[in-house]
Formats: structure tokens, sequence, C-alpha cells
């Protein structure tokens, strides 16, 4: 049988001892507890040692006990004022030995141990009270004085006296804890008869070891391949950034080009641009945080201006009856932190108009919300937009595809509304482990009053969702605010798949 | 957005179909809408802002009726001729310019009804009137006053009227002041000399639009007649509002008598229930859609809308646009009905053959490397929020300066965007105070400058920032970081020079320069700025702008 150097230690100990706990053996062989409870722990598995495990409580003195070991209990304070005043005094003299808290509690114990009785207001001793034994419970006490005691130890008297002080408050403390006591077994105790051989075990290889070839002829000790070994936290990305990152290549897989823009953006590219009327409930206060400083943006060529002014009042050349209002440019200039990351395709479509056009955007938006375990002031949009000869049987052939490269198998889409597209339409995908429809993302063709006075001859598609939705799913958070609290503990256990 | 509240088993009622209630349940948001719960009793629908026809249970059964094929293409409505007339002041011009009316008789009211037409009238109120700006309604028992009605001005305390919910009379002005709905929508009117005002022939006040009815027409159990204005500043709006509601009432079974409306140059018969004719091209429709639908077809899917539909000749569909519907502006909104009349999960999806090759930004590709280079520095990533405070930003770093601030901001905690990411690195570390050290991390994010140049004022910068807590954190440790980096990414021509930071420990601080441009600071954070961040254990950290590094 393979036995470790300290296993063979403790059964050698054991030899001598008989019967002994852990502590025992370890002040014996001078090995560590820890590396003797391992060791008994494998000489039970292989037969060679009992172990008897034994419930047991350690009694000790409490706050109230250690004064009361000092001050008498209050009823032997009371018994000997009694006998220093012949046997009897009024109970309101008490006062000069007691507390006033004391003094019920010194009666109830008084009659309870037929100390003394009261009669006509007097306090009288009792025979027993006049002989002033020593009762149980004053022994215990006198006992946990000069130490603590294991609950095993007590008589039966002691037993019933501890029972007594426990019925006071802070008197005295049971801590429970469990005792092992280790033995040999019959297999065990052979094995000693035979003589236990004690051989250099060599556990970890050292360069020295290695190169004075030390190993040889020496035993390498064999370890429990099954014992768990110390965590490791290595340094991680965010679990956000790894969704982003696998959101862009999706993406780039696809042939889209990543494009970005300003976070600070005039209310004409984040709202009038997209034919979003000026008194539009989005672009009240309450959604959108606008700016003190900067206040104002420039806005682009009086060319685009006036055509989407147009747009607004009138429809312009597309065909539409337009908002019908008078569109204000010192309002489209007004500074916002954008609220959606179409204020950026909108600029790179004006900029670019041309076809083919695929591009994307992965980036922080804004909104007025307070924070919640719901809702962020900022959060990631990610949008798509492809501009081609292409069709609404095109935008839903492309979700599909984007959706399933994102995981999700099925895909369901439904009408939608959101001012700059038409048709709009919701996305919901199934979560089999939820086993629900979860909407996650909107998409639609660019209405022809966003597209055509920006000089865009050609449908526009685009898709959209808010990431971290994604990823309170993906990682099972029911708070989005422990995206950003950036806790070392989760980042560092963080699964990134 | 709007959320209606339906009787279930009502909606079922008027719906008149055999629909078991999960079918019904899968089947409603197929038109456009979000079910937001179900009490058992009570079914929460939210519909689209684009949609106040919706906002009534008599305008969802409508459109349902239409969409399961039960009763498709356009419903017609009739009123009875105008007996009654109403007069416009022209004084109402430039204050609140239009005013469109109608009387409805047969009206049978109980508490629950009444509730639900106020409920329509806040949500019209809300959806078409932008806050009773463009578009109010006030609905009147009638039995009290007498016509013709009057629409026009007053002076401020001109007249006294016992305004709705009150038991003394008051005057506009004070009805401003000191009426809840009064201090509500005073910024309406209250630029103005005069304020708007409908009357009875006898002088009696029906209304003070946009803010009050008068108590004198109060809507009862006992009404069965109704006067209904609207009134606003777009006489296409309040007709659609108008046309909304009385389609509605004629759905309850109520009876809708017109009424003139005498304006100085021209008198209008309102309600209109007449629809609007509008043109849709097939191949307009099916390029759009990427279907080939037989002009037919089209005409089923848009029946299934409502819409009344007549087949011209091969190209063109003459559409009849139902009264009450305010959000066709274009052709193209023609044809999302045509969509969602096919079924948005009946079409063969295609993909488009747009062939382009996908690129990064450069700066995110430097960044995925960055990102690389810290994992393998042993650093860890952190993200956190732009948006923070001064307090935060500035003077826990003994730092000063000027950022973007928020006109409308929602607490104190974000008034102003970052200008800088070491604030942020501290904010993430006070989080881990009690977390096991050393602590390395960083973040690859962006703050914002001021920025006069650039078109909106502001700018973004990218920036690499890194902070490490532990009882030896040394400027050593964050230059040697910094070494490292600058020779991973090949970057050879940079300078350190010694530069002071009210952030960092004097003669423990330098810049990081490439030419004459500093890109970058770095050293170890000053104990006062420890303190302020609650942390116990010395900082080193580095901050950088990425931009400079490609």
């Amino acid at each position: 049988m393979e036995l470790s150097n300290n296993e063979k230690l403790v059964l050698k100990a054991l030899g001598e001892l008989g019967k002994a706990s852990p502590e025992e053996i370890a002040e014996h062989t001078r090995i560590s507890i820890s590396a003797v409870n391992r060791a008994l722990y494998w000489l039970v598995r292989k037969g060679l040692v009992e172990v008897d495990e034994r419930e047991d409580s350690i009694i000790s003195l409490d706050e109230e006990g250690k004064l009361y070991v000092e001050k008498g209990l209050p009823e032997r304070r009371v018994l000997e004022f009694l006998r220093s005043r012949g046997g009897e005094a009024e109970i309101s003299a008490l006062g000069e030995v007691l507390d006033r808290s004391e003094v019920n509690i010194a009666l109830g114990w008084l009659r309870k141990k037929n100390l003394a009785n009261i009669s006509k207001g007097k306090l009288v001793l009792t025979e027993k009270g006049k002989r002033g034994d020593k009762t149980e419970d004053e022994k215990l006490l006198e006992r946990l004085a000069q130490g603590e005691v294991m609950l095993s130890q007590l008589s039966g008297e002691e037993r019933s006296a501890l029972e007594l002080l426990k019925r006071r408050q802070h008197v005295v403390k049971l801590e429970e804890k469990s005792l092992k006591e280790a033995r040999l077994a019959p297999r065990g105790e052979e094995l000693v008869a035979e003589g236990i051989e004690l051989e250099e075990e060599i556990s970890q290889l050292t360069h020295e070891i290695i190169k004075s070839q030390a190993w040889r002829g020496k035993k390498l000790r064999r370890y429990d391949v099954t014992l768990p070994a110390p965590e490791l936290l290595p340094a991680k990305l965010h679990p956000l950034r790894i969704i982003i990152d696998e959101i862009r290549s999706i993406f780039l897989q696809m042939g889209f080009k990543e494009i970005s823009g300003p976070l600070v953006e005039s209310s004409f590219w984040n709202f009038d641009a997209l034919f979003v009327p000026q008194d539009h409930p989005a672009r009240e206060m309450q959604d959108t945080f606008y700016l003190e400083k900067p206040s104002l943006a420039r806005l682009p060529d009086k060319e685009t201006v006036e055509a989407v002014k147009r747009a607004h009042e009138c429809g312009a050349d597309t065909g539409s009856t337009g908002w019908r209002y008078s569109w204000s440019e010192e309002v489209a200039r007004t500074a916002l932190l954008r609220t959606h990351t179409t204020a950026t395709t909108i600029r790179h479509l004006a900029a670019t108009r041309k076809p083919p056009i695929k591009v994307f955007c992965v980036d922080r938006v804004f909104r007025k919300e307070r924070i919640t375990f719901k809702h962020l002031p900022e959060f990631h949009q990610v949008e798509g937009i492809v501009v081609g000869d292409v069709s609404f049987a095109d935008l839903l052939g492309l979700l599909r595809e984007f959706y399933s490269k994102m995981g999700f198998e099925r895909v369901r889409f439904r009408p939608g509304y959101f001012p700059y597209t038409e048709p709009s339409l919701e996305i919901e995908v199934f979560f089999p482990d939820r086993g629900k429809w979860l909407e996650l993302g909107g998409a639609g063709i660019f209405r022809p009053e966003v597209t055509e006075p920006l000089g865009i001859r050609h449908p526009v598609l685009a898709w959209g969702l808010g990431i971290e939705r994604l990823a309170m799913l993906r990682l099972g958070l029911e708070d989005i605010r422990e995206l950003y609290m950036s806790d070392i503990s989760w980042l560092r256990r963080a699964k990134v798949r | 957005m709007p959320v209606i509240k339906v009787e279930y088993a009502e909606l079922k009622r008027m719906l008149g179909v055999e629909m078991g209630d999960d079918e019904l349940m899968e089947r409603l948001p197929l038109l456009g809408c979000d079910i937001e719960g179900f009490d058992g009793r009570y079914l929460y629908i939210e519909y689209f802002p684009n949609r106040p026809d919706l906002y009534s249970i008599e305008g969802i059964a409508r459109a349902y009726r239409a969409f399961f094929g039960i009763e498709p293409g356009l419903r017609e409505y009739t009123a009875e001729e105008a007996k009654n007339y109403l007069i416009v002041d022209k004084s109402v011009s430039g204050v609140r310019d239009y005013v469109v009316a109608c009387e409805v008789k047969n009206v049978k009211l109980d508490d629950e009804l009444i509730a639900e037409l106020m409920e329509l009238q806040e949500k019209l109120h809300w959806a078409l009137g932008r806050d009773r700006k463009k578009v109010s309604i006030g609905v009147h028992d009638s039995s009290r006053v007498t016509p013709p009605f009057r629409y026009t001005t007053v002076a401020p305390e001109e007249i006294r009227f016992v305004p709705l919910g009150y038991e003394q009379e008051m005057t506009p002005k004070q009805i401003l002041e000191e009426h809840p709905k009064g201090i509500e929508y005073a910024h309406i009117i209250s630029a103005y000399d005069r304020y708007p005002i409908i009357l009875d022939s006898h002088n009696n006040v029906l209304s003070l639009p946009p803010i009050i009815n008068g108590e004198l027409t109060r809507v009862t159990e006992a009404t069965e007649e109704f006067f209904i204005d609207v009134t606003g500043t777009d006489l296409k709006l309040i007709s659609q509002a108008l046309n909304i509601l009385a389609t509605a009432l004629v759905e309850r079974g109520f009876t809708v008598r017109k009424l003139e409306v005498r304006y100085p140059d021209k008198t209008l018969t309102t309600p209109d229930f007449s629809p609007e004719v509008k043109k849709l091209r097939k191949s307009y429709a099916n390029r759009m859609l990427g279907l080939s639908l037989s002009n037919e077809e089209i005409k089923a899917c848009l029946e299934r809308m409502g819409y009344g539909v007549r087949i011209k000749d091969g190209e063109e569909l003459e559409v009849l646009v139902p009264c009450y519907r305010c959000d066709i502006f274009h052709e193209i909104d023609l044809v999302e009905d045509v969509a969602i009349g096919y079924g948005y999960g009946s079409f063969t999806t295609t993909l488009p053959e747009v062939l382009t090759t996908g690129e990064k930004l450069p700066i995110e590709e430097l960044g995925e490397k960055l990102r690389m280079l810290m994992l393998g520095y042993g650093i860890t990533e952190v993200m956190s929020l732009m948006l923070t405070n001064e307090r935060e930003n500035f003077y826990h770093l003994r730092r000063e300066g000027e950022a973007v601030r928020i006109k409308n901001p929602i607490s104190e905690e974000h008034t102003i965007v970052r200008t800088s990411l070491l604030p942020s690195l501290m904010g993430v570390l006070r989080l881990n105070k009690h977390r096991e050290l050393p602590q390395r991390i960083f973040e690859l994010g962006d703050v914002v400058v001021l920025d006069t140049s650039a078109e909106t004022g502001a700018s973004r910068q990218r920036r690499l920032g890194i902070a490490l807590i532990h009882d030896r954190a040394s400027f050593t440790e964050v230059k040697a970081l910094l070494q490292a980096l600058m020779r991973d990414l090949g970057i050879e021509d940079y300078k350190v020079v010694a530069r002071e930071d009210p952030a960092f420990i004097p003669g423990r601080c330098a810049s990081v320069m490439i030419g004459e441009r500093e890109v970058g600071i770095f050293g170890e954070i000053h104990p006062e700025v420890l303190t302020n961040f609650e942390l116990e254990y010395p900082v080193a950290a580095l901050e950088l702008e990425v931009e400079a590094l490609i």
C-alpha cells in the first residue's frame, strides 16, 4: 500500500498514543494540523484508521457570569445579608446589597431554591437558608471560573445546575464543537506491528534536485490529483466588450464598414434630418439631454438645411404632405447628447449618398432616464444600414441572417413604429432557456422624406438594437447597473461566452 | 406610448369572432401593437403614436374586424344633416385659429363609458394635440345651452363662469392662475391679450379652450345629447381628431349630427366622414416590398387594413383612406399597410445583392490590439459611464476645467460629460475598495472636450486609461507599462517629460510627448486624491490619447 510520509508519521503516532485527537497527533508528530487532517482523511479511506466524531459543547462564563463569580449570585448576597441581620429583614432594606434591577431576581431564586420566604412584608430565612450551604449552580460557577469545561465532562448534578444557570441571561455561553478522535483500525494495528519504515519523499521538484540528480533513488510523492487547486484570477476583457466585438465581427463578416460620429450632436442630425417634427414628444426635455454648453451647433450647408426644412413643412418633392408647420433653424441648431446612433448613420448617408453602402455603428447613446435596475442614462446601440436596389423582403432576409449569426435561430417580425422608417418592424427572438419570445431590436426602410432631401435615391434598410439588454440576457443579469459597476470580483470571474 | 385598457370580453363581443384566446393574443400584435398585460378582465395594449384611431375599443374592434377578414374594406359612416351652426369670430385668428364641431344624439352613458370617453380625449390630446397645443377637444351636455354657438375671444377679465369641477364663478384670468388645469395649460394662451372661448346664444360659456369646459355642460350619466368642439392651430389635425372621436361614437350606436361652422370667409360642415383618395402604384409597392403582387392581391391586403380600393388600370390603384386615419403622409405609408395586410410572417425573405467588403475603423482596430496587450500585461478591462459631475471629474482630482454641460440633468450625479478617464478609473477602484488587491484595471473609452472649432462645439477623444492599486504601486510600475506599450506598438519617437498636475504627486508625474504634442500623462496619484476617492493604498495611473498611437 502506498503511504505518504505524513500518513506513516500519523500511523506511528497513533501506535504510540492509542486514541488521539488531531491536535494531539500534530503535537506529537510536529506536522501541521491541516497536514494531520489530510493524512487522517486518506488513512480512513485506506481502512487503516478509524475516526470517531462526536458533537460536544464548550461551556464558559459570559459577562454576567464573571460578575457573579466576583460578587456572588444576587440570592447569595441577600442570604448573607439576612444572616447578618439575624435571619430576617424588610424587603425594602435589600437595596443595601442589591441593584434595584436585581431584587426581583433574588427574591425569585430564594423562593425557588427554598432559601427564604416572605412573611408579613418581611423576608425570613428557611432552615435550609440558615444553613447557607453552597448550591449546585454556585459550585458550577466556581468550576467555570477556573476555565472552560466540556459539556461531556459534567456530572448529572452539574448538568441540572447548568440548566439553572442557562435560565439567567448572559451567565454561561455554550459553543458547539465537533471533536475528532482517531485510533488505529485492525489493519492499521497490523501495519504498525510490522513496523513502518519512513523514507524520504520529494514533493516539489526543484532546480537543485534536478541538477544534482538528488531525486534518483528517492520517492516522488504521489499527489491526489482530484484536489482543487487555488483559484486563478487573470486579467479579462469586460463581458459587454466581448459582446460588442462579437457583433462587430458579424457585421464585418457580412461586408459592412464600421463608422462612428459625434456624441455631442445637433438636433438637426439627431432629429430633423430623420423627419422627426420639432414638436415631437421624443424631442421633449423629458427624453433628451440638451446641453447648456455647447448650446448650439452649426448646421450643414444651406442646400441640405433648406431641403430638410421643406420636407418638414410640405414634404418637399417627395409627394408627402409633410408635417405642415413652420420649421425653425434655431431649434435644429440646439445641441444635445445623441439619443441614437441613427444620427451618425444619417450623417454618413448624407455624405456618401450613392450605393452600394453597407455600414454599421456600435456606440454610446444617451437618454434622459433615471438610473434603475432596468434603465441607464447611457447605453450602447448597434445599427446597420444597407443602401441599394433593396426591398423590405431583403431587410427581413438580412435580419434573419444577422440574428442567426448572433445565435438566434428563431426570429419573428411584427409591425413597429419609428418616425423615420416606413415600413417599420420590431424583431422578436426566441430564448429557449426562458421559453419565450423577447423583443430585441427594431428595423425599417427610411422614409422618402428622410432620404430624398439628402439626395439619396435608393431605399435604405436600417436596423438596430440595444446591446445592454442582449448582454443582460446572455449574462443572466437582472440589474443593468451591474454592467457598469465594474466589480472586479465579477469581472475576474465572468464567463467569456 | 399610449396603453389602451380594453375589456377583453367586450372586445371579443365587438369583434364577433370565434377564436381561441391564445390565437387572438398571438394575432393582435400582427396589426402593430404590444400586449402589455392581461389581468383576466382587462387587456392592456400599447398602440403606436401614429395610430390614434386605435386608442378606443371601438377603433380597435373596427381595425381587427377588417384585419381578420370579418368586415374588410372601407367602413362607411353617415351623419345627420346639420341643424345648428357655430359662428367663428375673426378675433380667434392668430390665437387659436380653427374649430370644428358636431352634435351627438341618442347618447346612453354609464360611469365606465364616461371614463373611457375622457381617456380617449386625453390620448388624442397627447398624440395629435401635442398636449392640447395643436388640438383640444371639449365634450358637452348640450341640454342646458342654446344654439347657435359662437367661437370668439374674450379679455382675461371680461366674463365670469363656473369652470368644471368648481362651484364659484371665475374669470379666465383667475382660472389660468388658480385652477389646476389652468395652471397646467396656461402657457398655450397666456401670451395673448384675449383668450378663445365658446359661448351659446345666451352667452353661456361652454368652454375656455384649450384649458377647461364650463361646469354648466358637464357630461353625466343622464346626458342624452352632446355638443363636441375641437379647437386648434391646424384645421386638418382637428378634423382628424373629430373624425376619430365621432366615428367611435357612431360605432357605439350614437347618432352624429353635423354642424355648420361659419368662418368669416367660408363655411364648413363638420364632421366630414368622406375618405381621402390616394394613389398607389403597384410597381412601387412591389419594388419596395420585394413582392410581385397583382392588383387584386394588393386590394385584398389594403382591405384588411380598412381601406377602400378601386382598381383603375394595370398600374395604379385608387385607395380610399378612412377619415379617421391621420398617418398617411405618403405613398410609402400605404405600402406599409400592404405589407401588414399581407402579413410580415408571410414574406419569402431574400438577401440583398449589395456587394461590399467589411472594413474596421482604424481606431477600433488599434483598440483590439491595445486590449490584447493589456491582457498580456495582466490588466483587466472595465467600462464606466461617461456622464459624471464636476466634483468627480475635477475637484476630487484637485483639478479644474470646463466640460460639456447638460441643460436638463436628471440628477446631481450626472451633470457633465467626462473630460478624462482618470476619474472614472478612480471611481471603479473606489467601488472595489473591499476587493482583493492588487487591482490593475484599464478602460478604453471616450471623453468629450469642448472644442469651438468642431461642428457641434465639442469633440470626442478615444483614450486609454490604466490604474494600478496595491501596496507597492509606483511610478516605476506605470512607467514600465508605458515603455512596454510603446515598444510593443513600435513607437520610438516619444519622450517622457516631467510635469506637474494636481492629481499626481509633485515630482512623480510626467507627460508623454510625441513631437511637440502632449499625448498622455502618468504618475503616482496624490494622497489627497486617494482620500477623496476613499482609497487607502497607493495608485499609479496613465492616460493616453489613442489617436496619437495609430
